[in-house]
């Protein structure tokens, strides 16, 4: 009788799956596979070179960059914006009458790309709002957008577009923790920490992968507002990959292109691998 | 005790809150105010005046000229918002047909390689556009669809990024409310209708939203596969009208928002409601 | 229940499946490339010498004619004649100034009407001259551009925004349509009138005094037009036949439209005929019954596009040629190449066309090779050619050689210019030549551009002058024209050297800040040579020579374009009275070797059609093409360069220009005259010394006028600006 049930699961499992395996498949994998294949040949003469691309790409400077700054990016922002988030959400938790404010949270997420790099470049540019408050007050007026401030303008930029959803995130996962235990806990007389460390925070592991994982997402894009701040050959800083992907379209490097994004992909394929692994064993 | 605490932390809360939406509140006063005035402030971004930014909060002349310019004298806003309409519409609609299934599989079905091929959803999910941007133009370009909206609605349609979001909402539920429908003898697709959907309504929701707001701001897939400008979309459109018109931009974005903002309010109430639901139902 | 799910799955499936096997098949064009008999032959008409304006056609009931403004002549093609005949207006005749007219018109029964403008005083005048001879003035407000007599003798004339009918009884004006936007077309056919603007196009019914409706393809038709520069003058002219098509001309070519019907219909392809040389551009169309047409252009040329039924048009070859932004000269060899080359149909794409960026050209450029779709010739003006030819995408055309130099009859070190080891990769069919002029003394201290701002700032202190020291129309072709003279120095041999692009944009400042005051209420105007409109840029030396012979404290800079334009005004200086002590020098400084190549065209690697690419080439550097001058720089073919040395040889050949002075607001005349066989002699082994080639592609020089600019206006310092052009500059060396 079980044996039945399994079986016709099996088969169903795959009508389920089939619309959306074949989109990925025409859309996603078979051009990424295509995309594979060229990073072995020249881009010109369309004969097979081996490894000869990726042996170009590490050791290109720009490249190197490139990787160096998006990993510090990635590492800088997204750590913050998940601790920052939680202790707000946590915060909010304990309120009631939040509804209004939950609305506004997501209010960043909504404008357009256009118009927030126009809002950053009227409060960042040289001639802009917060230099006009600093040289008004006794300070120098600083470069943001070009010398070294312009990372931390953008990792800003990132956390303050994306706080609002994390925050709401957390607050579905804080909510879906059942208060029964949260009282009987509260009850035996565990303090705040306590309540913390050992109750909340285990329950809210699958909470914290999906916004990982959407978090990191969402730091890809935020070259949309690098390119338009500071256009194709950003200070050295925010010289992002998708920048070199970019510049390397353009140009024609199709074979660097190639590798390159074969090598990303192996990258964040271990990555996923390894926090999956990370988040399965917490489950057991 | 806890009063003071309460206040303190309906306070940061308040001040956490101001700092989130001063940029949104910039866009949002802004085109109410006359070109004069907004000359101060935009001037200094676009040529060297010597001057600083000034910003002024309340309009000393309120005007909603800009809005009139962009809604009566300029019949392309009309054609660029319901191109964006339409397009998000029916990836929405489409996204949700094709993701709600392969969720449900994902999350409660057990198959070989399920794990792996999960993996690879996610990782598809993660990577950038532009890896995959000119590969995918040219399987569109051999489908003679590049330039039309079909274009960006293919691709999109099959993105793996709501089926990340919706397996979660599924994962949520527990097995045995699915096995006991299962044993009463109810077919996959009931069981998916029946229970999945009412009780995975967070996941789905959340994903409704996210997504919509992803799309209506999408820039770089209709960027790179339309040409035509009369199939732009209205997120654009927007850059377009920057380099001209920063006034007529700022009153357009304020208009893009519009949608946005009740989508997600009205998501908000069953999202709201979905949760308390599915606590319930513990 | 299980059934129902698979069979829903299963038609999901197959809908997934059909809708991509559905897009395969959608969009195919049906291809008419099939044998097509019939197209048209372009047969210039002898006016008998050049006619200063050909307006309107009017087409009566026994023929067309149209009105010679110059020769102050109607002419007349009745029906069935095959030429035109001439009768002078003798009620005109020695009455009215055949200068500054901007418009004039003929009734069917012999009345006149003429617009005149004092390109002086900006004045303007109207006179209507009734067929009896007796004159009356029309009085309005602003210039009329067009007017137009209907076939019962009504007249409508046009300002910039309104349409007014002009009573021939008072000669008072009643407005019958005010659009609000700039008119850009208008005719009378019928009963109506057509009046486009910026928003399209609006029909007037004048016999019934109503609006028309308006057929929604031809709105939308004028409507597109819109995303194209306005250049001041109509862009269309439309005529009618007797079956009630409209025919609608403009430099893209001639349509058909059948009134109330869904389409238009592309007759005429202006690129492969002189209708689409912009140089000249055309003024009017009429239409005759064996299905010809006539087209008048700027320049007074009458040209007839005879309807061959029997002219085979099959197009037995394709030939694709891609350039990033519109080029003259390339454009010219189109339309030669295809008058000469019957059985090839030419595709040319421009990449940056209406607002697309750059990056997303070269984008859609990479896409189109990838896919199989490449161009065969490609001009790589603005285009990274090291880039091209290292990742071989660039054929090798030494081998070819024989077949586009066939005669030899090149300037080798300027056209080969791109020669690696003997592979020559691109050939330049145009190229520009520096030139400084300045008082006398000035110009020999002159070594290097540093030199030029400390000069432009000794000017403004000795002068202080309200008029400009360099005539340019936009500030960064200040910086552009530094760049022609310093590019050499910034980069050198792939480094960029940040020092000096540090001193480079200190000297910017330098002339920016010193080369016109505040006060100063002259901008670089606009001159019109033919029909074209050039406005003042980096490389426009002639302009400024003249600028700087009317005054004292100008000087010239920038490169030699043409003949016509540059080099006969700078050699005629010598001779112009008031001179007060200007010389001319090629180059920066006598050990300068510098030329800038234009019009750089190659051939791609994997071209499908590489022998007509070749013939394409030859085309462009053959004598036939390289004789029109387009001003955008000097030929390359020794054959055409002798033809112009030798245009010496007839006096007719000279000229005068106007010469503006600021400083008394009078003008005076200068006699300009082709080179004597001694500034032949030298000017000739001068561009056969050159040897050191100036590109620049256009990522590069966007970088450096950018930082270039805001340094100059005083956003940020010269050491500032070097940092953030070097750096980005190093980005984009190390990708």
């Amino acid at each position: 009788m079980k044996k039945k049930i399994i079986h016709g699961r099996n088969k169903e499992f795959f009508l389920f799956l089939l619309p959306s395996l074949t989109g990925v498949l025409i859309f996603v994998l078979i051009p990424f596979l295509d995309s594979i294949r060229r990073s072995f040949c020249s881009m010109g003469s369309g004969k097979f070179v081996g490894i000869k691309n990726y042996k170009v790409i590490t050791d290109n400077d720009a490249f190197t960059l490139a990787v160096k700054n998006t990993t510090a990016f990635t590492l800088c922002c997204i750590p913050l914006l998940i601790t920052i988030s939680f202790f707000v959400a946590y915060a909010m938790n304990k309120l009631r009458h939040i509804r209004v404010i939950k609305s506004m949270l997501l209010f960043p997420l909504a404008v357009p790309t256009a118009v927030l790099v126009l809002v950053w470049k009227m409060l960042f540019n040289d001639a802009g709002y917060i230099n006009n408050i600093l040289v008004n007050s006794g300070h120098e007026s600083v470069r943001f957008l070009h010398s070294d401030p312009v990372f931390w303008v953008l990792v800003a930029s990132y956390v303050w577009k994306n706080a609002g959803y994390t925050i709401l995130l957390w607050l579905t996962g804080l909510a879906g923790i059942s208060s029964s235990v949260e009282e009987a806990a509260r009850v035996d007389g565990a303090n705040e920490w306590q309540l913390l460390t050992r109750i909340i925070l285990p329950d809210l592991k699958p909470t914290l992968y999906t916004i990982t994982i959407v978090s990191f997402l969402n730091s890809f894009k935020v070259f949309r507002e690098a390119y338009l701040v500071a256009g194709a050959y950003p200070d050295d800083h925010i010289y992002l990959l998708q920048h070199v992907f970019n510049n390397w379209f353009v140009n024609m490097d199709l074979d660097k292109m190639a590798a390159a994004a074969a090598m990303v992909f192996i990258v964040i394929f271990i990555a996923i691998v390894l926090l999956q692994r990370a988040w399965d064993k917490e489950k057991r | 005790m806890k009063k003071i605490r309460l206040l303190i932390i309906y306070f940061s809360l308040f001040v956490i809150c101001a700092i989130v939406l001063y940029p949104v509140m910039l866009v949002v006063i802004l085109p109410f105010q006359d070109a004069d005035e907004l000359v101060r402030t935009l001037s200094p971004l676009n040529e060297f005046t010597g001057k600083y930014v000034q910003i002024d909060y309340i309009a000393q002349y309120p005007t909603l000229n800009h809005f009139k310019q962009l809604l009566v004298y300029t019949p392309e806003f009309y054609r660029v918002f319901w191109n964006s309409l339409y397009m998000t519409g029916t990836i929405l609609l489409f996204q949700l047909l094709i993701a709600v299934p392969s969720a449900w599989a994902f999350a409660k079905l057990r198959f070989k390689w399920k794990t792996v091929l999960f993996n690879i959803y996610v990782i598809i999910m993660l990577m950038p556009f532009q890896i995959t941007m000119l590969s995918q133009y040219l399987v569109l370009n051999k489908m003679d669809l590049i330039n039309t909206r079909a274009a960006v609605i293919l691709p999109a349609v099959f993105s793996t990024f709501p089926v990340f979001l919706i397996y979660r909402g599924f994962s949520d539920i527990p097995d045995d409310v699915a096995d006991s429908a299962r044993i009463d003898g109810a077919g996959e697709l009931q069981v998916l209708w029946n229970i999945g959907i009412p009780l995975g309504r967070s996941g789905i929701l959340s994903c409704i939203v996210l997504s919509f707001l992803d799309l209506w701001n999408m820039v770089e897939q209709p960027l790179a596969f339309i040409k035509d400008k009369k199939l732009f979309p209205l997120s654009l459109y927007l850059p377009m009208l920057d380099a001209v018109n920063s006034e007529k931009m700022l009153a357009a974005s304020v208009i893009t928002l519009i949608p946005a903002a009740f989508i997600f309010i009205i998501g908000q109430d069953y999202l709201e409601k979905g949760i308390i639901a599915s606590a319930l139902k513990e | 229940m299980k059934n129902i799910a698979r069979i829903i799955a299963g038609a999901a499936a197959l809908l997934m499946t059909a809708a991509s096997a559905g897009c395969t098949f959608m969009g195919k064009e049906t291809d008419s490339k099939s044998e097509r008999r019939g197209g048209y032959v372009e047969e210039p008409v002898d006016t008998g010498g050049d006619s200063m304006l050909i307006t309107e056609f009017m087409q009566k009931p026994d023929g067309v004619e149209y009105y010679d403004v110059s020769k102050r002549t109607l002419f007349t093609l009745a029906k069935g004649d095959q030429d035109f005949k001439g009768e002078i207006a003798s009620i005109i005749k020695d009455k009215i100034p055949t200068d500054h007219s901007v418009c004039a018109a003929v009734s069917p029964v012999g009345d006149y009407f003429f617009s005149r403008v004092d390109t002086n005083s900006g004045g303007f005048s109207n006179i209507y001259v009734s067929s009896d001879g007796s004159q009356n003035k029309i009085e309005t407000d602003e210039m009329i551009l067009s007017a137009e007599f209907t076939t019962d003798n009504r007249l409508f004339i046009i300002t910039y925004g309104r349409v007014f009918e002009v009573s021939t009884a008072n000669y008072s004006l009643k407005t019958v349509c005010d659009t609000g936007y700039e008119v850009r077309a208008f005719d009378i056919i019928g009963d109506n009138l057509i009046i486009v603007d910026e928003n399209g196009v609006k029909i007037y019914d004048y016999k019934n005094d109503k609006e028309a409706e308006t057929p929604e393809t031809l709105n939308n038709f004028f409507k597109n037009y819109t995303d194209i520069n306005y250049t001041g003058s109509q862009l269309f002219d439309i005529c009618c036949d007797d079956k009630e098509n409209m025919y609608i001309l403009s430099s893209d070519g001639v349509f058909r439209y059948v009134m109330n019907g869904n389409e238009i219909e592309k007759i005429l392809d202006g690129s492969k005929y002189q209708i689409g040389n912009e140089d000249n551009g055309v003024n009017s169309l009429t239409y005759i019954d064996d299905g010809s047409f006539y087209v008048s252009f700027k320049n007074g040329s009458l040209i007839k596009y005879r309807y061959d039924p029997e002219l085979v048009n099959e197009k037995t070859s394709l030939l694709k040629i891609y350039s990033l932004e519109d080029n003259d000269t390339l454009k010219q060899a189109v339309r030669d190449f295809s008058m000469n080359n019957n059985n090839t149909e030419i595709d040319y794409m421009v990449g940056m066309r209406s607002g697309m960026t750059y990056e997303d050209a070269m984008k859609n450029l990479t896409t189109q090779i990838l896919s199989g779709s490449a161009p065969d010739v490609i001009l790589l003006d603005g285009i990274n050619i090291d880039n091209y030819i290292d990742k071989n995408l660039l054929l090798d055309l030494s081998g070819s050689e024989n077949q586009w130099n066939k005669d030899g009859k090149l300037l080798d070190n300027i056209s080969k210019w791109n020669n690696r080891d003997g592979k020559i990769y691109s050939v330049a069919c145009k190229f520009r030549v520096p030139a400084v002029a300045a008082n006398g003394e000035d110009l020999d201290k002159i070594q290097d551009y540093s030199d030029i701002a400390d000069l432009v700032e000794k000017i403004r202190k000795d002068f202080n002058q309200d008029y400009p020291i360099l005539s340019v129309r936009e500030a960064d072709s200040i910086i552009k024209n530094a760049l022609i003279y310093e590019g050499k120095d910034l980069i050198t041999g792939g480094d960029i050297d940040k020092e000096k692009l540090k001193e480079f944009y200190g000297n910017c400042t330098k002339v920016y800040e010193n080369y016109r005051s505040d006060e100063c209420q002259y901008w670089g105007g606009m001159y019109t040579s033919g029909s074209k409109t050039i406005s003042p840029d980096e490389y426009s030396f002639g302009y400024n020579v003249l600028q700087a012979i009317g005054d004292t404290g100008v000087m010239a800079l920038g490169t030699l374009n043409s003949f016509e334009y540059d080099i006969n005004y700078a050699t005629s200086i010598d001779d112009y009275r008031k001179n007060p002590g200007v010389k001319m020098r090629y180059g920066l400084n006598t050990d300068s070797k510098v030329f800038i190549p234009e019009c750089n065209l190659g051939i791609i690697e994997n071209a499908k059609n590489v022998d007509e690419a070749v013939k394409f080439i030859a085309q462009a550097l053959g004598s036939e093409t390289q004789k029109t001058d387009h001003y955008d720089g000097l030929p390359v073919n020794t054959d055409t360069l002798d033809f112009y040395y030798r245009k010496n040889e007839d006096s007719q050949n000279n000229d005068s220009i106007n010469i503006y002075h600021f400083a008394t607001q009078k003008d005076d005349m200068m006699n300009v005259q082709w080179m004597s066989a001694d500034e032949v002699k030298e000017f000739d082994s001068y561009i056969r010394s050159l040897n050191d080639p100036l590109y620049f592609d256009k990522v590069t020089r966007d970088i450096i006028v950018n930082e270039g600019l805001m340094c100059a206006e005083g956003s940020i310092t010269a050491g500032q600006a070097a940092d953030d052009a070097f750096s980005q500059l190093e980005l984009k060396m190390k990708e």
